[in-house]
């Protein structure tokens, strides 16, 4: 293509499976990419995929990742026009996309005006109500202490939920169900939300009943117009946090209208604030097909996947094609059939607790409609510095159940291994929740579409031990052959070091010699 | 070779010739006097066997228990079939370890990443529910409350507030 020698280089100020899912789609267009790289990610993939690599500096995201004054300084030096900011870091601030516009530099991404009026949650909250968007009702604005946010509880009545105001990913939120409980509450969200963000201010908002988590896909032209792209349900969440996203929303299978209605609101928004480019408005949706808004994010979703399946559109293509000014509004895409995207972490499948460590190795799933977007190729470390992604993958089917049953399968398919000690026991820390990830998958009430946010915490069988003391001849047959022949190998030396003594005749002397 | 007898959770086996190798053959008897022939193949994750009426891939993975001894956690691949603390134990020898540390007098609570100790919410001697909170500790810019995995009595308390812990250090020990 004669287009690619012309284009202008294009940055991405992230990491991980984001880095090189955006270097994919700016290669097909013709883009050169430029990764950037802290001291943990030297050695990483989304360094290895790019055309060009800048260092920026320590492992800790303020030293790397976060830092602005490094990123533009990497973007200046390796000449790149565009800058794709990714999800988090700094995807969301509105002052890097500042220092991008005073450095020349294109941020694919919205103004940073706009980035402001949707940034902290209670000015966005201001911001859609203009657009007659509903919000949840809460406190007018950040409350001090646990008495001012008693008493806004006691107007809007419990249960109620404690929220960082500079908050996001569930840190520094905390249900409350009763004043006992708020005083405590709230300190604890606060002192977590100061650590995480800088910032311990909070805010009170009514805990909806029976909640489902819908957010609707839009992409704006920046001069008021813009299409949506449907919506996803990520209702199923663990620690406040997504794992399983979907497209169509059960919920709103349910209640066609309030989807319809919701398609609407957020077009007024995209209106309103002359949105530019790919950006979700998150809601929460009662059990009766109530929405209210919650915020909106300004940037690319982790979820993006489940949208690309349904609508065909690839939103990072948009992204790019829209800073370089060749972006053409469409007409609101079709949607079809139905897509599933599961969350990989290195975490404790019973808790949830983050359990980072040495990778050993990954195999992601194959197969007809079955997409993984991974950090990792081969061995590497997943770093406590960061998020405790691994991968994503994310299947579509003409139908929700058939998209189940693939993602079962491919749950099935997925390897993600620790190195091993001979004795068969691992080493180092990582855990992931793929056991529990297979598990949710043949779960009778996700497949019946009863999905609320509590789905996890109804369901203890899936962060169970499992049944001790049972199991099939089969798997006795293979469990005592496996630790026979681990038992052998610790004794006999194992079969390995094939060095310089290490004829078979050799090995078998030394392993009767050991026996004898 | 010498046979090898003994018992996998409910069922009672005997390997008539010692398995060893990456790969190999032998024969397994059950208590009901059937016999199979078992072909298999070590691989990255567990195993894959061969059996008179099927073949089968097991992802296998050690877990070490506390006092030292080794159980099993097993997956029979593209199934629902998964079963843990599970291991081999031979005829005679130690029929009263049973799987799962049956036999475990305490619990040592450790660390499950680095991170900081941010408060510690029971003091030795202190009676625990299974579940109650033990700690906070801060990792990855998370607050996370360490839970006791069973009841007992808090016995010592190894760490102090504001402590930075590795990944595997001891917290606490429970009885």
């Amino acid at each position: 293509m004669s287009a690619s020698s012309k284009r202008a280089p294009i940055l991405i100020a992230n990491r991980g499976e984001i880095a090189i899912r955006i270097a994919r789609t700016a290669k097909a267009l013709g883009f050169p990419t430029v990764a950037l790289y802290s001291d943990a990610d030297r050695f990483s993939e989304h360094v290895k995929y790019c055309d060009q690599a800048y260092y920026l500096g320590g492992s800790a995201p303020k030293d790397s990742y976060l830092n602005v004054e490094k990123v533009i300084a990497a973007a200046k030096a390796s000449g790149a026009k565009y800058v794709h900011p990714g999800y988090g870091f700094l995807s969301e601030r509105p002052h890097f996309v500042d220092a991008c516009e005073k450095a020349g530099l294109i941020f694919v991404g919205p103004t940073a005006e706009s980035m402001r009026s949707m940034g902290d949650k209670i000015t966005a909250r201001n911001t859609v109500q203009a657009a007659e968007v509903p919000g949840v009702p809460g406190s007018k604005g950040a409350v001090k202490n646990g008495a001012e946010a008693a008493e806004v509880a006691r107007e809007i009545g419990y249960p109620i939920l404690l929220k960082a105001t500079a908050g996001g990913g569930g840190k520094g939120m905390r249900r409350v169900d009763s004043e006992a409980e708020i005083e405590s509450a709230f300190e604890g969200a606060s002192r977590e939300a100061l650590g995480a963000f800088g910032d311990g201010s909070m805010y009170v908002e009514k805990f909806i009943l029976e909640p489902h988590h819908v957010e609707i896909q839009v992409f704006g032209d920046g001069k008021g117009g813009g299409v949506h792209l449907g919506e996803r349900e990520c209702s199923i969440q663990r620690r406040h946090q997504k794992v399983w996203e979907e497209s169509p929303a059960p919920i709103l299978e349910m209640y066609p209208k309030t989807r319809e209605a919701m398609f609407e609101a957020a077009l007024r928004v995209v209106k309103q604030v002359k949105y530019a480019g790919a950006g979700t408005l998150e809601f929460i949706v009662d059990g009766k097909g109530n929405f209210y808004f919650l915020e909106m994010n300004t940037r690319l979703q982790v979820e993006h996947p489940v949208t690309e399946w349904v609508t065909g559109v690839d939103l990072v293509a948009w992204q790019i094609l829209l800073a370089a000014g060749e972006w053409k509004s469409p007409l609101i895409p079709e949607r079809r059939g139905a897509s599933i995207e599961v969350r990989v972490y290195a975490e404790d499948p019973q808790t949830f607790l983050p359990a980072p460590g040495a990778l050993n190795l990954i195999r992601m799933p194959q197969g007809a409609f079955v997409r993984a977007d991974a950090a990792f190729t081969e061995q590497g470390e997943v770093s406590v510095h960061y998020d405790p992604m691994i991968a994503k993958m994310s299947v579509w089917a003409p139908t929700r159940g058939e998209a189940i049953d693939r993602v079962r399968v491919a749950l099935d398919e997925t390897r993600v291994e620790p190195p091993k000690k001979p004795d068969g026991t691992q080493l180092g820390s990582l855990r992931t929740n793929l056991s529990f990830l297979r598990r949710l998958s043949r779960l009778p009430s996700v497949r019946e579409g009863n999905t609320t946010t509590d789905l996890i915490a109804r369901h203890t069988e899936l962060t169970q031990d499992e049944v001790s003391g049972q199991c099939s001849r089969e798997a006795a047959v293979a469990l005592s052959l496996y630790q026979l022949l681990q038992e052998h190998e610790a004794v006999a030396g194992g079969d390995q070091p094939r060095g310089a003594s290490g004829s078979p005749w050799a090995l078998l002397a030394r392993r009767e010699g050991v026996r004898l | 070779m010498s046979s090898v007898k003994g018992k996998v959770g409910q069922h009672e086996l005997e390997w008539l010739s010692a398995p060893h190798g990456k790969d190999g053959a032998s024969q397994v008897k059950f208590a009901d006097g059937t016999v199979w022939e078992v072909r298999w193949k070590k691989d990255a994750e567990g195993l894959w066997i061969e059996l008179p009426h099927t073949v089968a891939g097991f992802d296998i993975g050690a877990e070490a228990q506390d006092e030292g001894s080794l159980t099993y956690r097993l997956r029979r691949r593209s199934s629902n079939e998964a079963a843990q603390g599970l291991s081999f134990l031979r005829a005679g020898a130690g029929e009263g370890v049973s799987a799962a540390g049956a036999k475990k007098k305490g619990v040592r609570v450790r660390a499950q990443m680095p991170g900081k100790i941010v408060r510690i919410l029971v003091q030795p001697g202190a009676e625990v529910e299974r579940g109650q909170p033990l700690l906070v500790m801060e990792a990855m810019k998370m607050e996370n409350e360490i839970r006791a995995s069973q009841a007992g009595k808090v016995v010592a308390v190894k760490v102090s507030e504001g402590q930075a812990v590795e990944t595997g250090a001891d917290l606490m020990n429970l009885e």
